[in-house]
């Protein structure tokens, strides 16, 4: 047992700060219904909960026995509030021509974004679970809350029915591996077979919500139908929240270093660049496009996980986030609420660089970044996920991230193409962009340039 | 002196770039001024710096720190090779510039801006001597090269278009780059295993030795990259489509600097860094070079669009440098480094009158041409100069270069050498056929076509004395690069 004091608490700090938050919030709405109110509010919490997640020390300390803290949680913790910062950002402009219950979707990205961090920050399987339900339960709200709107309504159906059956797997999984341990901590004991079947089906629980090839099935839909923010939060926090988790049980349990087990895993990583890639290519929606690309981009960070450098992998993780985040928010500027769909389409995008010239040219960057071309952000990830490649001779991965690059190239330069084509000029009124818009987008293209240009600020 | 103008050859182009992008909005030729004053700076400060006394090794070094974590430096240097073809991408920048003063009227500051930006990667590319450095500037290349061709490129009826061309040859450069960063990569970890030292530092790199096989890997690697720029002709699917839609300066600067930027790649990479594996692996070079001279030269002969003509020339030409850098000895290494700087120039220069053509007749088909000798005055006759230095004609800088291609090739493998002077062949052919069917034959039509400018007659004399000076002595461009081909052979 841990010893318990209330010290101890401080080193969960964000996590108190968003779930007080979430109280707070809900009865501000209870009492005083106010867009903009519950907008700063959210804003100025998340805020207030990365500058805590920034300032914390990085030591490894147990907060009881459910969550442990260390500098690279710490690392995950900046990612996952730093998404969810955004993501509160871009909702503002985005929920403005909406008029019904504008102030929960605060109150919801508050909670996913706690359950985020907790399931970054657990380690035993009941805060696993709790983590990722908080997360998700949250999240498949939001995703169908253009409730009038039918892809979001499936977006949040689909994902809500296809969630608990993962959810049902990663249970069985632990059950597994408490009757083969008779303990749910995070322990590192000796695999049996008990433990590979756990850990097999422990891999598929959390593989679909990393969408992993097989388990990939839902992606393509639920981005395109979810509203913007959400379907960014879906990208970047809330994959984050679940492959630290991942990291963490790989780490620890020695049953996902098997032979059996790392051909899977090989496989698995294989399947998702190829496939993501490929798929990605036949996409007229950005959305669509952009989850096909996740789906390969995870199967990058496999390598990084693969050779166990865990620098590798969070700096990946760290420039997919700022290029996404870039994307999504590019895209939320053109859009709003239920017009989802035809916001992202190709047609939409069409010579966007006439139009929104500084919106196109950011969109660009990102587009680029997530390529992997020199002096963005995302070089700097690939290469140092290649580096971890190279070092531990994966040269069957290597070989994939070289095919699936070439294919990457071919769609992300034909968007950007899109871009710059000089397209029929669209005559309805282009929505006015706010500046609060132009701030993220900027600001984030700006992040991904900077980091790219000179990685030693975050490496 | 030489050590602290080494950044600023590659920021001024930069910067000016940036400058010229502004300045678009207040008046039409300042971009086209500012991005002539970059380029024109950047050769008047190399020259103004040139040493009296050519120095055995580097000439200057700049070196600052950039990731430290990796051991990454922003480390420069600069030797006779670099030199010269710093040299000629500054002329071949100002080459652009001029022959694309008309042809460009959309967006002219971001187009200027994409050529200096071009141009400093180049000039990177040549200077670099970290191989992070190095393979960012390799790569960062494809971008601006990219949009010159999306944006500005020719769209013709046939084929897919422009941007089509521009993702092909970007995903043909990419691939192979990244093939160039695993070798870079696994090099890089294989220093660290046996020293505890991580450095991407060329100098420091090059004294690892390697195991024969591991080095045989590496080394092709790096080729397989440089092949695909070359390009040799199992990689050389980009280039016709490429020309085929660039616009003449990009055009320029893919034949001028590109390509050259592999060959460079493959002095100062492959055969320094794993010479016995290059060793080994010449025959099969030699082989790529043979039928890049002779496919090349065959194509070149079919085409009906004029600068697809003209890019399969000079994948023939590619084919001899190949060829002579596989060779390794002395006067076939001169032979290669003169037929790099007279290659670019005449194919430099037919380039820039494939595009003046094109500012007068709307196409690019010489079906289209035809009699052109009795339409237009003054550029049939450089026509025929420049098809001339193409073939090979003694007295031009080509004849010097495949000369001693051959010369020095011959004493290697006889056998190569006799096959490949084919091309020496086929390149009259494909030259007179050129001219055959633009410049002479019945006129298509009576009127004639506009006189060419003082601009286009500048730029067209530029590249001629070139040729000729080098054609006819040759000797200091000998003596610049010789400390370098001693170190490499």
């Amino acid at each position: 047992m841990v010893p318990f004091s209330l010290t101890t608490l401080f080193h969960i700090l964000p996590i108190l700060i968003l779930s007080g938050a979430a109280v707070l919030l809900m009865l501000i709405i209870a009492f005083f219904r106010s867009h903009k109110m519950a907008f700063i509010f959210t804003f100025l919490t998340m805020t207030a909960a990365l500058i805590a997640a920034y300032s914390s020390d990085g030591s490894v300390q147990s907060v009881t026995d459910l969550l442990r803290i260390s500098s690279l949680i710490q690392h995950y913790w900046i990612l996952i509030l730093f998404s969810g910062l955004v993501c509160t950002g871009i909702s503002y402009p985005y929920l403005r021509s909406t008029t019904r219950f504008r102030e929960e979707w605060y109150l919801l990205l508050l909670v996913a974004t706690a359950g985020g961090l907790v399931l970054a920050a657990s380690y035993h399987f009941s805060m696993l679970f709790i983590g990722l339900e908080l997360m998700s339960i949250p999240l498949y709200g939001l995703a169908a809350f253009a409730l009038k709107h039918k892809p979001s309504l499936e977006a949040g159906l689909k994902y809500l029915v296809l969630s608990a059956v993962a959810s049902a797997f990663l249970l069985f999984g632990m059950a597994l591996i408490y009757a083969s341990t008779g303990s749910l901590s995070f322990s590192g004991a000796a695999s049996s077979s008990l433990m590979l079947l756990g850990g097999g089906l422990i891999l598929a629980g959390l593989g679909f919500k990393l969408s992993w090839v097989p388990f990939h099935i839902w992606t393509p839909d639920v981005y395109q139908g979810a509203p913007m923010p959400v379907t960014a939060f879906l990208a970047t926090a809330s994959k984050v929240a679940v492959m630290i988790a991942w990291i963490k049980l790989f780490a620890i349990f020695p049953v996902f270093h098997e032979q059996k087990m790392t051909l899977l895993l090989t496989w698995i990583a294989g399947a998702s660049i190829l496939l993501g890639n490929v798929l990605a290519v036949q996409q007229v929606s950005l959305k669509r496009l952009l989850a096909y690309s996740s789906i390969a981009h995870f199967g990058y960070v496999f390598i990084g996980l693969l050779a166990y450098n865990h620098a590798a992998i969070w700096i990946y993780l760290a420039t997919y986030v700022v290029a996404s985040l870039t994307a999504f928010a590019v895209l939320s500027s053109l859009t709003r609420m239920g017009d989802d769909q035809v916001g992202d389409h190709w047609v939409a995008l069409r010579g966007l660089a006439h139009r929104h010239p500084l919106l196109a040219v950011a969109l660009a960057v990102s587009l680029l970044s997530m390529a992997g071309i020199p002096l963005t952000a995302g070089f700097i990830g690939k290469f140092f996920v290649l580096a971890a490649g190279v070092n531990s001779a994966q040269w069957a991965l290597l070989t994939m991230v070289v095919i699936g690059s070439a294919i990457g190239l071919y769609y992300y330069l034909r968007v950007v193409s899109i871009l710059f084509q000089v397209g029929e000029r669209q005559e309805s009124a282009a929505p006015s962009i706010s500046w609060l818009n132009y701030f993220w987008v900027l600001g984030l293209a700006a992040m991904t340039l900077i980091l790219g240009v000179w990685p030693s600020l975050f490496v | 002196m030489l050590n602290m103008i080494l950044p600023w050859l590659i920021l001024i182009p930069v910067v000016t770039g940036f400058c010229a992008w502004f300045s678009a909005r207040f008046h039409a030729h300042a971009p086209r001024w500012l991005s002539l004053l970059g380029m024109g700076s950047v050769g008047g400060l190399l020259l103004m710096a040139w040493p009296t006394v050519y120095p055995q090794g580097w000439w200057g070094e700049y070196s600052a720190q950039w990731i430290p974590i990796l051991d990454i430096h922003f480390h420069l240097a600069i030797d006779g090779l670099s030199a010269v073809m710093v040299l000629l991408a500054a002329l071949l920048g100002l080459v652009a510039v001029m022959a694309s003063w008309r042809e460009v009227q959309k967006n002219v500051g971001l187009f200027h801006l994409h050529l200096s930006l071009l141009l400093a990667g180049v000039i990177g590319i040549f200077l670099a001597m970290d191989l992070f450095l190095f393979f960012v500037f390799w790569e960062i290349i494809l971008l601006p090269m990219y949009f010159l061709m999306t944006l500005w490129g020719h769209e013709t009826q046939l084929g897919r278009g422009k941007s089509h061309a521009a993702i092909k040859f970007f995903i043909y450069g990419q691939v192979s780059g990244l093939l160039m960063l695993i070798a870079i990569l696994t090099y890089v970890f294989f220093h660290y295993a046996m020293t505890h030292h991580l450095t991407f530092d060329y100098d420091v790199l090059k004294q690892t030795t390697v195991p024969p096989q591991l080095a045989y890997a590496l080394m092709l690697g790096f080729f397989i990259a440089f092949a695909v720029k070359l390009p040799a002709v199992p990689f050389h699917g980009w280039l016709a489509d490429a020309h085929e839609h660039a616009p003449t300066g990009a055009s320029i600067d893919i034949t001028g600097l590109l390509l050259k930027t592999s060959a460079y790649g493959i002095l100062r990479f492959c055969l320094p860094l794993f010479p016995e594996a290059s060793k080994a692996f010449a025959p099969i070079a030699m082989t790529l070079g043979l039928v890049s001279i002779i496919y090349g030269g065959v194509l070149a002969f079919g085409q009906t669009h004029i600068k697809r003509l003209v890019a399969y020339t000079s994948i023939s030409h590619m084919g001899f440098i190949l060829l002579g850098i596989y060779a390794f000895n002395v006067i076939a290494l001169q032979g290669v480094v003169v037929l790099m700087v007279a290659g670019a120039l005449s194919t430099a220069g037919l380039f820039v009158m494939c595009g003046q053509l094109y500012e007068r007749l709307g196409t690019f088909e010489m079906n289209a041409m035809g009699g052109l000798w009795s339409r237009l005055l003054f550029l049939p006759p450089l026509m025929l100069f420049f098809a001339a230095a193409t073939l090979g004609l003694p007295g031009l800088g080509n004849f010097i270069g495949e000369f001693l291609i051959l010369l020095g090739a011959f004493k290697v493998a006889p056998l190569f050498t006799v096959a490949s002077t084919v091309g020496m062949v086929l390149a009259a052919i494909y030259s007179l056929a050129l001219l055959h069917r633009t410049i002479y034959g019945p006129a298509l039509s009576e009127i004639t076509l506009a006189k060419p400018r003082l601009r286009e007659k500048f730029i067209l004399f530029l590249l001629a004395i070139g040729l000729l000076i080098i054609g006819l002595y040759p000797q200091p461009l000998f003596d610049v690069v010789a400390a370098t081909i001693h170190r490499i052979v």
